[in-house]
């Protein structure tokens, strides 16, 4: 080896111990580093900042449905989508702007024809102008709809760039109409009303908080997924509400509504045995003069019941043997005194005799004689009267399922405004406040022998199809009188339709009715005397026999000449009673009685849905196209199988064997405007499948069970 | 322990690196690849750690057949490699593959390959071999001259979309030339040119109107390089910048334990880029230290190497190798506790990567070749006698 060669060894390593005393100096210098970061140790650095990497973002389930007792769907949610724009939105240059404005206006004013292409031009143009950053310039837009939109120019660019993006909305969708729709409700801005109201808590989806943590790019990723971190959508609530005898109800009520010219009604059919409401109707005339449903009278209004009330006194004085139905009273021609107040009998279409007994008081709606027989057994003891008033749960406020905004007045002796005149005007039904329903109870308790059922408007609470809380009939009061008193007051109620008040108004009535009419005269305004003003009612049950419903019908200010109970209220308990025992008494006697199937017949749509109810009915199934989003079930050997279906965008889908819900997502999916027929399965649809989809297609998709 | 031997030959030491490299690698991919594979695999969070691990063993299997190939061999072939890479990496340019605006990588067979790291291997290797050749004209300007235009070549086609890549190519084959006996002249003179090219280069990104180059690299460079200067605090290099020293920060010691990563969720790609951060935050200052060591390590091995051998081919192609690859590692190292700017540099062997395990692989597997060729020399020197040197030195003749 020569000398030369050894020195380029030696220099070689030389240089190569530079450099490797360079990198340990550095990798020195890293340990140092670290330890400084690990001991707090740098400026500009603090562990505070990692906070900023996470935020709790909220996440709501979809609003649960509400159906009818019979099935049909009242209300339920569907998804819609609203286009926002952050028109500052950095990576969004003028010249980008300019270039796409042209065409995306021209797209939007040919879809949205609100506004023309100039006009939508000039819009986008000012709102970036004014550098607005949370612009929603569409709104309510279907599924279909949106991922249509997202194609057009800046749309469909990333939210950075073009500055658009979208939020999905749930949209409540009703299907009755006026139909009970004070009684469903609905909830807006924090005001609570009907069903949507009061059973908010369990109809709204459950908002959880997700933790969530950001990723490079602003990309927000949930920190924690599965049960328990995912919203749950909301309940779904049965009411008790008879599609058919809704229907029924509210027909009839608008009908005597507009021939007496009143300003507002309701009309409430109740189940005798179980206290469940079957049909609920408000209607008030609305400044076209048609009539809406706008305030919850049935629940709401308390007020001065009138003779309807008489059978409460009867109550009392058969029940403390004060008198017996048969136990006569002098009727002074029609006028008597308690003090300076004057208690008169109405005259029209009768003479008066000289003495009624207590079985022609209630017939025969005397004033004079009811108060009378009361003001004589009570007049030092109107405690034990009052008590009576206590046992049938009216001095309290109704615990029904729709809560009431106000409550009922009934006084007591202590009270400052209780005088020698409250008493007989408590027997023939003034001074006392009660709302319908309170007065229904009464008389369905009456009908049901003797046993006060709280009335009830939700049956079942379910969660994706399965029932997690059944909500049976509740007694209030097991025995309001005794069977004899009930007898009795049965038979007054019977005989009041037979010969007395209301018996013109049911000469043509299929059915026996038992029940009471009842005229009041409404309180002024002001609270002083009474007005020119009348409230008309009926409340009652059928068959008088066999009791199975109870109605009452209250008609408020009618202005068409007749005034009464029995000429505008009694007719429509009677078409009520006609239309329920023809269609659904006589011909079905076993009206709820179900049919046991061992495998649902067969099911169209979202997995997800459908699943969960294969599960729970523990029915076996194949699930070959899990994935899909809509799939179909065969019903092969008593095993299900699912197979997916795909929906051909452009063209009408075939909605057959889909339940309501399902349809309406689909056909909002597909920028359909649906309407729904009856309840139960889709079996016929208006337009074809297959055919193409033109702008604002309406369909209307037939139901039945 | 025999047996052991018989089958790795080569320098045990280097073996040891290359096993306590893996394994970090493994562990720490397989923790921070959740976000990926809860982006990309359905949250199949096994998908990544069989395909590092896929790698690995191929990597391995790679540096054991490499490491018993004959030196005289690779160093043949390696000049036809590079070739093939500049190649390759001028079609990356024009048709590579995107990933986060940066054209890098060319897709084969469902892998994505990036030839830099073929480059990066394969100019070490040509310029100990040039090097070695031209030792008695190391003063002369058109050796130095050649070389450059070799490494600018490789070079240039790198720089438009991975600037970092390219300058650490640039300094491995600076310190090279420097360890190689070029001029210290012209290193100077080199060096110089190099920060006045920054220097023109920055001033340049402040002039144009970023406007224009959305589609390109510069507006990241000038983010990058403007966040490394202290004049960017809210950007996104900011934050990851941020984001690393807070991994680092709460490491502590002895570390939050294997996958108790929680700054894997904030730091883009945890599995390469910053993974230096992760091991810290999961394994503490220890396993930070330990890393360190390696990489140190593999340069002390690579001395110890130059000692023993009599070649200045092997002794160059050893340390060039060992240099480029710690070289990287520390200065992704420095990148991750905030110390250097934010670059796109993997930690060999450590970082998920297909193409850099397997490149580094057969870095590693010529290192430990070279090695076992100077312990089997070693082991003929002490049976034959002193002799024996005259003769190597001539086959070094033969080689160059």
């Amino acid at each position: 080896m020569t000398a030369n060669k050894i020195n380029t060894r030696k220099e070689i390593l030389n240089r190569s111990r530079i450099i490797f005393a360079c990198v340990a100096l550095f990798g020195l210098y890293l340990v140092v580093s670290i330890f400084r970061l690990q001991h707090g140790m740098e400026k500009d650095f603090s562990i505070s900042q990692e906070r900023k990497n996470t935020r709790v973002s909220e996440q709501t389930g979809i609003r649960g449905n509400i159906y009818a007792g019979d099935g049909g769907l009242l209300a339920t949610s569907v998804p819609t989508y609203d286009l926002l724009w952050d028109s500052r939105v950095n990576a969004l240059t003028d010249q980008h702007f300019t270039e796409k404005l042209d065409s995306l206006s021209y797209l939007l004013a040919r879809n949205f024809k609100k506004r023309n292409k100039q006009e939508w031009a000039a819009k986008l143009i000012q709102l970036r102008k004014s550098g607005h950053r949370y612009y929603t310039l569409l709104t309510d837009l279907s599924f279909d709809k949106i991922k249509q939109v997202k194609t057009w120019p800046l749309i469909r660019e990333d939210k950075y760039k073009g500055g658009f993006w979208t939020i999905e909305e749930g949209k409540r969708m009703y299907f009755m109409g006026e139909m009970a729709k004070r009684a469903i409700g609905y909830t807006k801005n924090g005001v609570n009303v009907g069903l949507e109201g009061a059973f908010d808590s369990m109809l709204k989806g459950q908002t959880v908080q997700i933790v969530e943590q950001r990723l490079p790019g602003n990309i927000w990723r949930p920190l924690k997924v599965g049960v328990g971190y995912e919203a749950e959508n909301g309940k779904d609530i049965v009411t008790t509400l008879d599609t058919r005898f809704q229907d029924i109800t509210q027909y009839a009520l608008n009908k005597a509504l507009v021939q007496h010219r009143a300003d507002h009604g309701c009309a409430i059919v109740m189940e005798v045995a179980t206290g469940q409401i079957k049909a609920i109707a408000n209607l008030k005339r609305g400044q076209d003069g048609n009539y809406y449903e706008s305030m919850n009278y049935a629940v709401d209004q308390f007020m001065e019941p009138g003779s309807t009330f008489k059978i409460i006194s009867a109550l009392a004085l058969l029940e403390d043997g004060e008198a017996t139905p048969s136990d006569s009273i002098a009727t002074h021609r029609g006028k008597i005194k308690f003090y300076d107040t004057e208690f008169k009998d109405d005259e029209h279409n009768k003479t008066i005799p000289r003495t009624y007994t207590l079985q022609e008081c209630v017939e025969q709606s005397s004033n004079v004689g009811i108060s009378q027989f009361v003001d004589k057994a009570y007049r030092n003891k109107p405690s034990e009267f009052l008590s009576h008033l206590e046992q049938l749960g009216l001095t309290l406020k109704p615990n029904f399922d729709i809560p009431s905004s106000n409550h009922p007045v009934v006084l007591d002796p202590n009270n400052a405004l209780w005088s020698g005149v409250t008493l007989p005007s408590m027997s023939i039904g003034y001074a006392t406040r009660l709302s319908p329903l309170q007065l229904l109870s009464v008389y369905n308790a009456i009908a049901n022998s003797g046993q006060l059922m709280n009335p009830y408007l939700v049956k079942e609470i379910r969660q994706n199809g399965k029932v997690i809380n059944q909500i049976s009939p509740k007694i209030i009061n097991k025995k309001i009188c005794s069977k004899r008193t009930n007898k009795q007051l049965q038979e007054m109620l019977r005989g009041v339709v037979v010969r007395g008040t209301a018996q013109n108004a049911f000469k043509e009535c299929l059915v026996d009715v038992a029940g009471k009419t009842g005229t009041a005269r409404i309180i002024n305004k002001n609270g002083r005397g009474y007005s020119n003003r009348h409230m008309a009612s009926f409340v009652g049950y059928f068959p008088a026999d066999k009791p199975t419903y109870s109605i009452i019908v209250v008609v408020n200010e009618p202005s068409a000449g007749d005034i009464y109970g029995a000429g505008v209220a009694a007719p429509v308990f009677r078409d009520i009673a006609n239309k329920i025992y023809s269609a659904h008494i006589r011909i079905q006697p076993e009206l709820i009685a179900q049919e046991k199937r061992s495998n649902p017949s067969p099911l169209k749509g979202n997995p997800n849905r459908i699943i969960p109810i294969l599960d729970e009915l523990e029915i076996p199934y194949n699930n070959e196209d899990g994935d899909s989003e809509w799939v179909e079930s065969q019903n092969e050997a008593g095993t299900i199988s699912l197979s997916s279906i795909s929906h051909k965008s452009g063209l009408v889908p075939d909605f057959k064997n889909m339940g309501a819900r399902e349809a309406l997502i689909l056909a909002n999916k597909m920028g359909l405007n649906a309407r729904i027929s009856g309840y139960g399965r889709v079996y016929q649809q208006s337009i074809k499948p297959s055919t193409r989809i033109h702008n604002k297609i309406d369909l209307t998709l037939f139901l039945k069970p | 322990m025999t047996t052991f031997k018989s089958i790795f030959k080569g320098d045990v030491y280097i073996w040891a690196i290359v096993f306590i490299l893996s394994v970090m690698g493994v562990l720490t991919v397989y923790s921070s690849t959740g976000n990926l594979a809860f982006a990309k695999q359905q949250g199949n969070t096994e998908f990544f750690l069989l395909r590092h691990l896929g790698f690995i063993v191929v990597g391995l299997f790679i540096m054991f057949v490499v490491h018993n190939i004959p030196f005289k061999f690779y160093s043949k072939v390696s000049n036809a490699l590079l070739a093939l890479s500049v190649i390759l990496l001028g079609f990356t340019l024009f048709f590579g593959y995107n990933i986060n605006n940066a054209q890098r990588v060319i897709p084969i067979f469902g892998f994505t390959f990036q030839p830099s790291d073929m480059a990066k291997v394969f100019l070490v290797m040509f310029i100990a071999r040039y090097l070695s050749k031209k030792q008695d004209e190391v003063d002369n300007v058109k050796v130095f001259a050649k070389l450059m235009g070799v490494i600018l070549l490789v070079i240039l086609p790198i720089i438009p979309e991975n600037l970092s890549t390219a300058l650490v190519i640039m300094a491995t084959s600076t310190i090279l030339m420097f360890i190689g006996r070029i001029k210290t002249k012209f290193i100077l003179a080199l060096i110089l040119m190099g920060v006045l090219a920054a220097v023109s280069f920055y001033g340049f990104l402040k002039i144009v109107d970023m406007n224009k180059y959305q589609n390109t690299r510069l507006p990241t460079w000038e983010r990058r390089i403007d966040s490394f200067l202290g004049k960017d605090k809210s950007g996104d290099s900011n934050y990851q910048k941020t984001q690393a020293k807070i991994a680092i920060a709460t490491g502590g010691f002895w570390g939050k334990g294997p996958g108790n990563s929680t700054q894997r969720n904030y730091l883009p790609h945890p599995y390469s880029d910053f993974i230096f951060a992760i091991i810290v935050e999961e394994y503490g200052m220890l396993g930070g230290m330990v890393l360190i060591a390696c990489f140190i390590g593999l340069i002390i091995r690579a001395l110890k190497m130059v000692v023993d051998s009599q070649r200045s081919l092997a002794a160059l192609i050893v340390l060039g190798i060992a240099i480029s690859t710690s070289f990287q590692a520390l200065v992704h190292m420095g990148v991750s506790v905030g110390k250097l700017p934010v670059t796109g540099l993997t930690l060999p062997l450590v970082s998920m990567g297909g193409t850099s395990i397997l490149f580094n692989s057969i870095a590693f597997g010529i290192m430990l070749g070279i090695s076992r060729h100077i312990q089997e020399e070693k082991l003929k020197g002490s049976t034959t006698g002193p002799g024996s040197v005259t003769e190597t030195s001539n086959n070094d003749h033969e080689n160059a």
